[in-house]
Parts: C-alpha cells; sequence; structure tokens
C-alpha cells in the first residue's frame, strides 16, 4: 500500500505548508471575502425598489470585473502550487 | 502464444482488482480478510480496468467541455450584454474553479466509479449517495443530448448554411451516437487516445475561430453603452448565469475516472486543475471575439425563424467579410465538429460510467453494471443512455425548443449535486479526517462554503428563467427516488466498491 494512513486516523495537520502559501491562502480569502460582499451589494440593490447605483454602473461593473478576476488568478495561483 | 497473452491478460485483471481492493481496504480502515469471498469475486468480475493517466485526465477534462465554447453559451446574449455575459462567465469560472479543487479532494479519498453516488452513501447513507448519483446522471445524459444536437446543427450548417435541416441535424446527431459507441465498446484505452487527438483538434478550430473572427473586431460592441441592459441592470447577469454554466459544467466527468486512473492521488487533481485553467484560457478569447465580431450580438442566438442558434461560432465567421471566402466557412465548420464530437465523446464516457456505477450497486437495474470480460468496458450502461440519446435526438423534430432545455436541465441537475457534494466534503472531513490524507485542497473550510454560496445563487436564478424546466426536472427526481424507494432500496448490492468501502466502516 501507497500509504500507511487509514481512513479513521485524525488528518495531519497543514503545518507543513510554507510561510508563501499561507499568507497567499490568508490573502485569497479576504477577496473571497469582499467578493461575498459585492454579490449580496449588487443582489440588494437589484431586487430593493428604488436603490438606484450608488456609485455608478461603470464603476459598479469595474469593481466586480477586478473582484472576480482577481479571486479567479488568485485561486489558480493556490491550486497550481498545491498541485506541484 | 495465445496461452501467454491470455496470462498477461488475466495477470493485468489481478492487478487491476488488487488496486480496486486496496482503494476498499484503505477507504474503510479494513484488512483484506474483512472482505467476504463472495464479495471478492463480485469486485472481480466488475472493476474497471486502471489505465488513464495525466494526460488522459486532462484531455477528458478539457475534452468533455469544450463544446461548451463552440455552443450554449450564446443564449445567454439573449436580450443581454456583451459586459453581462461577461460577469457571468467569470462568477462561472471562478465557481469551477473552487468546484474543482474541492472535487479532487473528494475524488482522491473516494476513487470509484460512482462519484458523487459514492460520496453521498459514505456521509449520508444510501438514499443521498441515490440522490447525488442520479443527478450526475441527468447531467450527463442531458448534456449528451443537447451536444448530439448540437453537434448535428454543425452539421446541417455546414450543407445548407442559408437553412439548415433538421432532418440532416438528426441523422448527422444519429451517426454520431452510433460512432461514439462502437469507439467505447472497443476499451477504455483507445477511446482515451481518441480524445486527445480531438481535443486537440477543438483546441486548434478556437485558435482559427479567433484569428478569423478577429479580421472583423471592434471594441465598441463589446463595451456597450449602457453596459448592462438599462431595464434589467445587475438581473441580467444573473438571467446569463444558467446559459454560462454550459462553458464548463460536465468537468466532473473526471470524478468517474478515479477508477480507471494510474496514480489517482496526482493524476485527479492535476488533471482537473490545468483542465481547468486550460478551458479558462480559451473561454476569455472566445467571448471576445465572438461579441466583438458580429454587428449585433443578437444575430448569433437566434435565426430568421426565431429557433436558437446551435453553431454560433460558424455563424459568427459566415456574418463577417471574410465569411464571404465559404471555404472558411466551410473549413472552420469541419473543424469545429472535432469540439462537438470530443465533448460527446467525453459526456458518453461520463454518462455510461455513472449509469454503470449506480447498476454495479443495485440503485439501478443490475444489468447495467456488467462488465465486458475482455474490454473492461461498461458495453450495457454504453448502449443504454445511447438509446436514450437516440430517442431524444428523435424527439427534437417535433420539440424545437429540446437544445435548450437540455442545457437547463443538465446545469441545474449539475448545480444540485454541487451542493450536497460539498456538504459531503464538510461532514466527511469532521468525521472521517483520515480518509482526506491523500490529498488535501486549499483554503480549508472555506472554499466549500463558497461553492455552496455560488452554487445556491445560480441554483435560485433558475426562478427567473422563462423555460419551465423546474417542473420537469422535478419529475425526473421523483421517478428516480421512487424506483429507489419502491424497487431498489431492498435490493443493494453490497459489494460493489461504494458500498462496500461504507459497509466496512459500519461494520
Amino acid at each position: 500500500m501507497e500509504f500507511t494512513m487509514s481512513a479513521n486516523e485524525t488528518f495531519p495537520n497543514q503545518t507543513n505548508k510554507s510561510p508563501g502559501i499561507i499568507i497567499l491562502e490568508q490573502i485569497t480569502s479576504l477577496v473571497f471575502l469582499l467578493l461575498l460582499a459585492a454579490i449580496a451589494c449588487i443582489l440588494f440593490l437589484s431586487y430593493i425598489p428604488g436603490m438606484g447605483h450608488p456609485v455608478g454602473m461603470e464603476i459598479e461593473v469595474l469593481i466586480m470585473l477586478a473582484l472576480l478576476g482577481a479571486s479567479i488568478i488568485l485561486t489558480s495561483l493556490l491550486a497550481i502550487l498545491n498541485n506541484r | 502464444m495465445a496461452l501467454h497473452a491470455d496470462q498477461i491478460e488475466n495477470e493485468q485483471a489481478s492487478a487491476d482488482l488488487d488496486k480496486v481492493v486496496a482503494d476498499v481496504l484503505w477507504d474503510s480502515n479494513a484488512k483484506r480478510t474483512d472482505i467476504r469471498p463472495e464479495e471478492l469475486g463480485f469486485l472481480r468480475s466488475h472493476a474497471l480496468k486502471k489505465q488513464l493517466k495525466f494526460l488522459d485526465i486532462w484531455a477528458l477534462g478539457v475534452g468533455s467541455v469544450i463544446t461548451g465554447e463552440y455552443f450554449g453559451w450564446n443564449l445567454a446574449l439573449k436580450n443581454n450584454t456583451p459586459v453581462a455575459v461577461l460577469l457571468a462567465t467569470l462568477f462561472v469560472c471562478f465557481l469551477y474553479l473552487i468546484w474543482v479543487l474541492a472535487l479532487s479532494e473528494l475524488s482522491v479519498a473516494m476513487p470509484f466509479a460512482g462519484g458523487p453516488q459514492g460520496f453521498g452513501r459514505r456521509a449520508f447513507g444510501p438514499l443521498v449517495g441515490f440522490i447525488m448519483g442520479w443527478s450526475m446522471y441527468l447531467e450527463c445524459q442531458f448534456a449528451t443530448i443537447a451536444t448530439a444536437l448540437a453537434t448535428g446543427g454543425y452539421v446541417a450548417f455546414l450543407l445548407n448554411p442559408d437553412a439548415p435541416s433538421h432532418i440532416v441535424q438528426l441523422i448527422a446527431g444519429l451517426g454520431t451516437v452510433l460512432a461514439f459507441l462502437a469507439l467505447h465498446v472497443m476499451g477504455v484505452r483507445l477511446q482515451s487516445k481518441a480524445m486527445i487527438f480531438m481535443t486537440y483538434g477543438a483546441i486548434g478550430g478556437l485558435f482559427l475561430f479567433w484569428g478569423l473572427a478577429a479580421t472583423n473586431f471592434s471594441w465598441d460592441r463589446i463595451w456597450t453603452k449602457p453596459l448592462l441592459p438599462a431595464d434589467l441592470g445587475w438581473i441580467s447577469v444573473l438571467n446569463a448565469i444558467p446559459y454560462c454554466l454550459w462553458w464548463l459544467v460536465i468537468i466532473e466527468t473526471v470524478s468517474v475516472a478515479s477508477e480507471e486512473t494510474q496514480d489517482t492521488t496526482r493524476s485527479i487533481p492535476r488533471g482537473l486543475v490545468w483542465g481547468q485553467l486550460t478551458l479558462i484560457g480559451l473561454i476569455g478569447p472566445t467571448w471576445f471575439f465572438a461579441c466583438g465580431a458580429v454587428q449585433n450580438a443578437q444575430s448569433i442566438v437566434t435565426d430568421a425563424n426565431g429557433e436558437d442558434i446551435s453553431y454560433p461560432l460558424s455563424k459568427v465567421i459566415r456574418d463577417i467579410p471574410i465569411g464571404q471566402n465559404l471555404l472558411l466557412v466551410y473549413g472552420f465548420g469541419i473543424i469545429a465538429i472535432f469540439g462537438m464530437i470530443a465533448s460527446y465523446h467525453g459526456m458518453v464516457y461520463g454518462t455510461s460510467r455513472q449509469l454503470f456505477a449506480l447498476g454495479r450497486a443495485g440503485y439501478l437495474p443490475t444489468f447495467l453494471g456488467k462488465v465486458h470480460p475482455k474490454t473492461g468496458t461498461p458495453n450495457i450502461a454504453l448502449i443504454v443512455c445511447s438509446i436514450i440519446t437516440a430517442l431524444f435526438l428523435i424527439g427534437n423534430l417535433w420539440f424545437q425548443e429540446e437544445i435548450n432545455v437540455a442545457v437547463l436541465i443538465s446545469t441545474f441537475t449539475a448545480l444540485i449535486w454541487y451542493i450536497m457534494a460539498m456538504v459531503c466534503l464538510i461532514v466527511l472531513r469532521s468525521r472521517q479526517p483520515g480518509l482526506f490524507a491523500r490529498y488535501r485542497a486549499p483554503l480549508g473550510i472555506l472554499l466549500p462554503i463558497m461553492v455552496v454560496l455560488l452554487s445556491a445563487l445560480a441554483v435560485w436564478v433558475y426562478s427567473a428563467i422563462d423555460v419551465k424546466i423546474l417542473p420537469i426536472t422535478a419529475a425526473f427526481y421523483i421517478a428516480g427516488v421512487a424506483y429507489y424507494l419502491v424497487w431498489a432500496k431492498p435490493r443493494l448490492q453490497t459489494a460493489a466498491p461504494e458500498e462496500l468501502s461504507s459497509r466496512l466502516v459500519e461494520r
């Protein structure tokens, strides 16, 4: 057998991650939370009548594009590093 | 000589069986002596051959999905702007990126052909296992139907670009079904080699499309004023999501390939991640050049008769000045068929393996779970899913909206099991943390939570979609669950790998 650990044992902790990856994970998590907040705002603006667009539609679109783009890039980096 | 060949074959079959048994034992923390002789005998006659490597997995992931670049996503442009579709597309790319990371963890932990069926069975018992397996079967089956229809559509367009014939579409679709049934029956190794070849062809087709569409590109057609439709605003982005899911749906076919993969721990995560990144790299330019090349994006949504277009990239080339050269239109059309058949190929793989696994475990009629003794392929499951696809192709003659409905049912059922799979991941990480010792995805608990939240948002969006797919989908679930409760529940096959590993833990 290639693996000696059985399924019912406790999972070995993730402390062997390099500090760089830990920082990258923290930044990625932060961007995820910002993205969730932005999506919540958009849903709020869309479904509450008369809310309008507080910062203008174009700015809103640019913010959302930036957050989605950053989330994809950061997750891609983490995925590549995790599968080296 | 023949005897020697038989010996080699028997040794190979025995080695494959040993790997499946080893996976079951590791998975359930059991010893070889815990498996009864009759259970070992069942595994011997129902285990799939382990023949796939990293490149096969990458090609399966990319090839199965690449049809999403060739059709389906264009329906998101209906009364919508390119930027709204871009936002929905990025949302979907992000959702699928985090989804494949989490799925890798589950697929490495439980490397069986049942995929989601095994995840649900292990976390919550047989009913949830069945619902998840049934969801993936519906997802793959309807994706197969949509892709067969679109393949026929591309061929019909190629033969008569001004008025594609429904009969030609049907004949080409049925031809595709028959050809790929034959290829799959010949064995997984041969079909995987064909998949790699077709995937390269499909990627080449997209490069050609970008080059041709770039000749008539205008930035103003993408960055429109207003950016989002004035009457709908952000709701237009939400409305685009169900169709944009088609860009990437079905990549999870890779999860059912675990049982047939050598070195699952490395091949599955790397194949899934690199496949996903390849696809994201292909999606961006395809959206960019398709939307920026045509005068009016609505021209690639519906044709003059108001019917949904299943050949948008060919339509783009036909509508731009360079398309006056019919050689280019036909040349691209022929290459585009690579994209269609590569995906059809991967989808048949996913549909047949899910049907096979449900049959092997007794959730569906057990004859579906039989493996051909020589090729090690689930031939009966292949034949049954091909017949179902053929029947739906014929039905398209009377129900013209079928491709639209098939795309939506496929993506909707996919979202249902994505959410359930993430709940399974969270529960199993907590109950049996050692199960995930072989591979662990980054970002901890945040990863499955994000998948659940984004998938739930996408599911909620379906309530706003015009096509009435919810009752149809509900009917499929009711029929499936009724069959399980009335007939299958007392007859489950305890020796199937997904069942056996769960039962060994419970014993």
